[in-house]
């Protein structure tokens, strides 16, 4: 019977060869349209540290200047990086399991004996719990010593990416890396750690805060290392007047810059449980008002715990505009459903004295409304697979017009491809249910009397 | 005349059919309205002049090998050099590359004897020549002489502000020359006085034209330009082109820095087009989407109510044939179908006018749009219309051939 009815679908959708291809081509772009918009909002919204969602948290603390004006580029109120002092202090103490101080840094990456061409790589700077508190587990060696971390040592830890390019994904502890012509001696190869939206990191945009190189925490003053990133002078005091630069040494001027509240790193602390954030806490209180009564803070105590779910929203990675995309795309959609059962009801009551003949015949109610069903299934699945290849076209359309390294993660996945199929079924199942129902309760004399 | 009788009884007696289009122009509404405000909002902040010479600007940055610095005599002698090939209007040293969205900005709240207001400014450091190469006019005073540049901020003595930041120090209308002010833009007065005693003070010397120099839209008061040579690692030279002579110089330039000098890196020549387009990403996405959808909906609507009015043409044709032969003219029965579809379309579009402020009030809500002047409105209703008559026109018009003889063959 099935077959059968698909026979007849398929004559009928040729007998009327440019009302049908109308309705196909409609629901495909439908759902090409709004499965692109969803495709690109899902990749934004993705939470890369979700299994890390209530046990690590970004730090941010009220260190602004006394008479700072907002400038909109607040997050809680508050800057989203801290000082080098601060974050000196957070690592020394013991206040939270995990400490994480960090920021971005770039240097042209190479081998001593010039086997690979030198590239300009990004460096995550950080110190060693990184790996810890984000969970990266390590495939060779392990990570640096504590030393490291407060005294300049030539250490790095890379990932599989890197160590694939750079020794053919040999177990490479303890060779060396040039960064910027100085050789490093790898102490660990990690798994690579690359979330997307780099919620670790979001200074530089959402995309941009992976790296596949890690360096020690312990080399600032040797290389007087500046963040590839934001920094900003965030005290009251006049930056230029304060201290007079014309008699400092460089190796001095960059000692304020470590200092003084230039901000330029971010924090992520691992809090396990209420009683430690609760300890941690207080620990940051009685820090902050130190650093108040010595001169170092101007405000008043406050503080911000993000989890990485709620840093995502905070920094604003879905877009406006990515939203207001979706909701016109969404309304297109709707806006093609309606054309296609407008199209379909109209071809379908042509027919009806078809039908009328069919149920003349014997055929009841429902195998008339079943075989209609199955005629415009047949073209909400044409229009579905259309769609699927027409939203796949959409996405490369889209490729072209987002920046490189959003261009490199907008792709569909499982999910989303899941999503375009059910869409398209439902689209077609709506557009096609009304006008079967309508046609199956054709009254049987007025069919015939038409005739 | 207009048939409205027969129209609507056929009408109502296909209300699901009917309804479907009249739901369908509403949508339409909604989206082509929303999406033109959108689009020219957009391409308004894409055209908004900046007020700098942006056709025709590039950068450059040069690195010495090694670790050393940059010294002045090297910048005065690049520059100088650079000023002298043909089809450069001017060059100069400058500390932040034009609207690449990377600049020094303050935020500082002032008092006034009672009111506390905020200076919010970038700090641009350049070269007597700075000015001029970025095109911008000079509105007061005088720009910066060589006499003023110094190798180090602590030892300056002027600045030139920029307009807007005149404006916001000093108050309208007072003339800023000769007037005192720190790199954050605040003038020693007020109450003020006391807490600025220990800053360094400039004298403001001139007053430069408001541009947008370092970000597309104005985000803040103005600029403040300051005469030194940042000591660095790196420096950018920014040049102006006469037009058309940009693609050749930036071969040239990066050329006659290697001849100058060879234990040098030079990097990143970039125009400042290229620079503007790229912090204008996010907008030139909307304005591609928006006009998508525009284009999409449209044809979607139109080939829809294509298609309907054929089937429906093809459903009548019996009753039309009927029509033509009891003495309907051809054109009459062309106007009752394009007058089927005015009708349509016009009930779709009273509820597209709610749709419409609905999706808009959606995205004035949640999503930080503005609130669609009613001459949007306006526009997308005519333009929905239109949309509808001109799709009509054409299946209406194969009524023409159908001829009064089809009455007689039936049944």
């Amino acid at each position: 019977m099935l077959t059968y009815y698909m026979q007849l679908a398929w004559l009928s959708v040729k007998r009327t060869p440019i009302i049908s291809s109308l309705m196909i081509v409609t629901l495909a772009v439908g759902v090409a349209v709004s499965m692109t918009m969803v495709t690109l909002q899902h990749v934004m919204s993705a939470n890369g540290l979700a299994e890390q969602n209530d046990r690590v948290y970004a730090l941010q603390l009220n260190n602004g200047s006394k008479n700072q004006g907002d400038d909109g580029g607040l997050k809680n109120g508050m800057a989203d990086l801290l000082s080098y002092r601060t974050a000196r202090a957070l690592l020394a103490s013991h206040a939270a399991p995990h400490v994480v101080a960090m920021h971005r840094w770039a240097a042209a990456v190479s081998l001593a004996d010039n086997s690979i061409k030198p590239t300009k790589e990004m460096v995550r700077v950080t110190s060693r719990d990184f790996f810890a508190l984000f969970g990266v587990p390590f495939i060779y060696g392990k990570v640096w010593d504590k030393q490291a971390d407060d005294e300049a040592r030539y250490q790095v830890v890379i990932d599989r990416t890197m160590n694939q390019h750079l020794f053919n994904g040999e177990n490479s502890v303890g060779r060396d890396v040039q960064l910027n012509g100085r050789p490093y001696q790898v102490v660990g190869v990690v798994e690579d750690f690359a979330p997307n939206p780099s919620v670790q990191d979001l200074t530089q945009g959402a995309f941009a805060g992976n790296a596949n190189i890690y360096l020690p925490f312990g080399l600032h003053r040797a290389l007087q290392m500046l963040p590839n990133g934001n920094m900003r002078y965030s005290s009251s005091k006049d930056a230029d007047t304060s201290a007079s630069t014309e008699a400092l040494t460089p190796e001095q001027q960059y000692e304020r810059i470590l200092q003084e509240r230039f901000i330029w790193l971010q924090i992520w602390v691992e809090l396990p449980d209420e009683q430690t954030k609760a300890n941690f806490v207080t620990f940051l209180k009685s820090y902050f008002d130190e650093q108040y009564n010595n001169g170092f803070y101007e405000r008043d105590f406050d503080y911000a715990l993000s989890s990485p779910s709620e840093w995502l929203a905070l920094n604003d990675v879905v877009s406006n505009d990515t939203r207001v995309m979706t909701l016109m795309a969404l309304t297109f959609l709707l806006v093609c459903i309606i054309n296609s059962i407008a199209l379909l009801l109209a071809k379908l009551l042509r027919q009806s004295s078809e039908a009328g003949v069919r149920r003349a015949l014997g055929a009841s109610r429902s195998a008339i409304f079943s075989q209609n069903l199955i005629e415009s299934g047949l073209i909400g699945l044409l229009g579905g697979v259309l769609g699927i290849g027409l939203s796949q076209l959409g996405l490369s359309f889209v490729r072209m017009l987002v920046s490189t390294e959003e261009a490199r993660v907008v792709y569909s996945d499982g999910f989303t491809i899941t999503l375009t199929v059910l869409l398209a079924i439902i689209a077609s199942i709506l557009a096609g249910c009304y006008p079967a129902w309508r046609i199956s309760q054709t009254s049987l004399a007025q069919a015939l009397k038409s005739q | 005349m207009f048939e409205f009788g027969p129209i609507l009884r056929t009408l109502w007696r296909n209300k699901i059919g009917a309804s479907l289009i009249i739901l369908q122009s509403a949508l339409t509404l909604a989206i082509v309205a929303n999406a033109t405000f959108v689009l020219q909002q957009r391409l308004q902040l894409i055209n908004q002049p900046t007020g700098i010479d942006e056709q025709h600007l590039f950068t450059i940055d040069v690195k010495p090998l090694g670790q050393g610095l940059f010294s002045v005599g090297e910048i005065q002698r690049d520059t100088l050099e650079l000023r002298q090939i043909t089809g450069v209007v001017d060059a100069s040293y400058i500390s932040d590359k034009p609207l690449s969205g990377s600049y020094s900005q303050s935020n500082r709240n002032a008092q006034d004897d009672d009111t506390t207001f905020t200076i919010s400014l970038n700090q641009l450091t350049t070269d007597p020549h700075g000015l001029h190469t970025l095109g911008v006019a000079l509105e007061q005073g005088r720009f910066f002489n060589d006499s003023d540049m110094v190798r180090d901020l602590k030892e300056g003595k002027v600045v030139v502000i920029s307009r807007g930041v005149a404006d916001a120090a000093f108050g309208e209308g007072v003339n800023p020359i000769g007037q005192q002010i720190t790199t954050f833009g605040l003038p020693p007065t007020g109450k003020h006085k006391q807490a600025l005693k220990d800053s360094q003070l400039f004298t403001v010397v001139g007053v430069a034209a408001d541009a947008n120099i370092t970000s597309v839209a104005s985000v803040n008061d103005g600029v403040i330009f300051l005469p030194f040579y940042q000591p660095d690692k790196s420096v950018t030279y920014l040049i102006r082109c006469q037009p058309s002579q940009c693609n050749q110089l930036m071969l040239a330039v990066p050329q006659k820095l290697k001849q100058l000098d060879n234990h040098r890196i030079i990097t990143g020549v970039s125009t400042v087009m290229s620079n503007k387009d790229e912090l204008l990403r996010a907008d030139h996405t909307m304005v591609v989407m928006m006009m998508a959808a525009i284009v999409l909906v449209s044809s979607i609507t139109g080939l829809g109510v294509i298609g309907l009015t054929l089937i429906w043409v093809n459903r009548r044709r019996w009753q039309i044939g009927v029509r033509r032969a009891l003495g309907a003219t051809r054109m009459g029965i062309v106007r009752y179908f394009l007058m089927e579809n005015l009708l349509v379309t016009s009930i779709g579009l009273c509820f597209g006018v709610i749709l419409t402020l609905g999706l808009n009030q959606l995205l004035v809500e949640y999503y930080q749009m503005q609130a669609l002047p009613l001459s949007y409105l306006l526009l997308g209703m005519a333009c929905v219309w239109l949309l509808g008559l001109s799709a009509a026109f054409v299946p209406a018009l194969r009524t023409t051939t159908i001829s009064p003889a089809v009455a007689t063959r039936s049944i």
